[in-house]
């Protein structure tokens, strides 16, 4: 099997040799003897045709936007910019240049690579200081301030914003800076 | 997260990782991993296009709980033992040696544990699924998606040898 020269053991991480395989899904590795198993598709042994762009063969050719080297073959179905074979990406059932393709996916769920989670950060605000409570006087209205300017930031792309944990920390620094109110009160009261 | 937003669906559960904890997601033309630390979420996607093999491997995970599971209720059976022998009634061992001995019936019967590697061509990819039964769920699931994401794949030209620059 000419796929086992590329595919490594999960266990020990070395490159399978075409000895190591029993059948076509499975076998052992020779230098660790652990058994494996292998759910292989198309991609391992195939692969995409890769569009070779035509270069500008007469001067007047119109010639994509982003390779003035190359001849204009498709156009961007969204900016209206001429594209070479390279340029013009199938994307979402149209054709697009790199640069709307960016903008689409900065658009849609599937560009987010990275989200904080406003509502723990919330809640780890106003419960954590309560270790060393005296700090509670600077984290609580902190908390509050943050529960107000976090409220509408987007929180996990799969699980929620969360906005119970921001209800609930925002009650906790409530109760905190009502305790310090009190406490300030019976001082005052007492001189 | 908006209505729009609400595109993924879940494969598993959070694993715990180091210093984080990871789950996957399915999306309409990939898979996604998210890793998370409690505060942040890092999404890894994985196009089917690209996707070229599920590697399964042994994993010593089920054992270990069996045998710690085991030793907790090799630890309150003698305490229960204990109290009987000395004529007492040993509740509270005897709900802890209940509750030990269904965790341990839990982790057998969920079934035999495995570590999985998603292979591409530039990385290979520990996904946090760690249970036989659950991958090959989740593989019936997936693998007809990859397959038709895949369908228009060409077998690669076979690489022409270098010839080295004759030397003047």
């Amino acid at each position: 099997m000419t796929e086992t020269a590329v595919l490594a053991c999960p266990s020990c991480k070395r490159r399978l040799r075409e000895t190591a395989w029993h059948d076509e899904h499975s076998g052992r590795c020779e230098s660790c003897h652990a058994d494996f198993e292998a759910f292989t598709f198309p991609a391992l042994r195939n692969a995409r045709l890769v569009p070779k762009p035509q270069a500008v063969v007469v001067a007047d050719d119109s010639t994509c936007f982003f390779h003035a080297e190359n001849q204009a073959e498709k156009v961007c179905e969204s900016c209206g910019r001429f594209l070479c074979s390279v340029c013009a990406v199938p994307f979402g059932g149209n054709v697009l240049c790199p640069r709307c393709i960016a903008a689409e996916k900065a658009k849609s769920p599937t560009g987010i690579t990275k989200r904080a989670l406003a509502g723990a950060i919330a809640l780890s605000l106003a419960l954590v200081p309560l270790l060393v409570w005296p700090f509670t006087v600077i984290t609580a209205p902190l908390t509050i301030g943050f529960v107000i300017w976090g409220w509408n930031l987007p929180g996990s792309l799969v699980r929620g914003r969360g906005r119970w944990k921001m209800v609930v920390a925002g009650l906790i620094a409530l109760a905190q800076i009502s305790g310090w109110c009190f406490v300030l009160y019976r001082l005052v009261r007492h001189r | 997260m908006a209505k729009d937003e609400r595109i993924y669906q879940r494969l598993t559960r959070p694993k715990v990782g180091l210093a984080s904890y990871s789950s996957l997601w399915l999306g309409p033309d990939h898979l996604m991993l998210v890793k998370s630390t409690g505060y942040t979420e890092e999404y890894l996607r994985y196009n089917f296009s690209d996707i070229q093999a599920f590697m399964l491997g042994p994993s010593s995970r089920r054992m270990f709980w069996n045998l710690g599971w085991g030793a907790l209720a090799f630890t309150f059976g003698i305490l229960v033992l204990n109290g009987l022998l000395r004529h007492s009634t040993p509740i509270a061992s005897s709900i802890g040696l209940v509750i030990v001995a269904v965790f341990f019936l839990i982790n057998y019967l969920l079934g035999p544990s495995c570590s999985v590697f998603l292979v591409t061509r530039v990385q290979t990819v520990w996904l946090p699924i760690v249970r036989r039964g659950k991958f090959d769920r989740i593989v019936q699931r997936v693998q007809p998606l990859i397959e038709a994401a895949q369908a228009d794949l060409q077998p690669a030209p076979e690489a022409q040898p270098t010839t080295p620059p004759i030397a003047p």
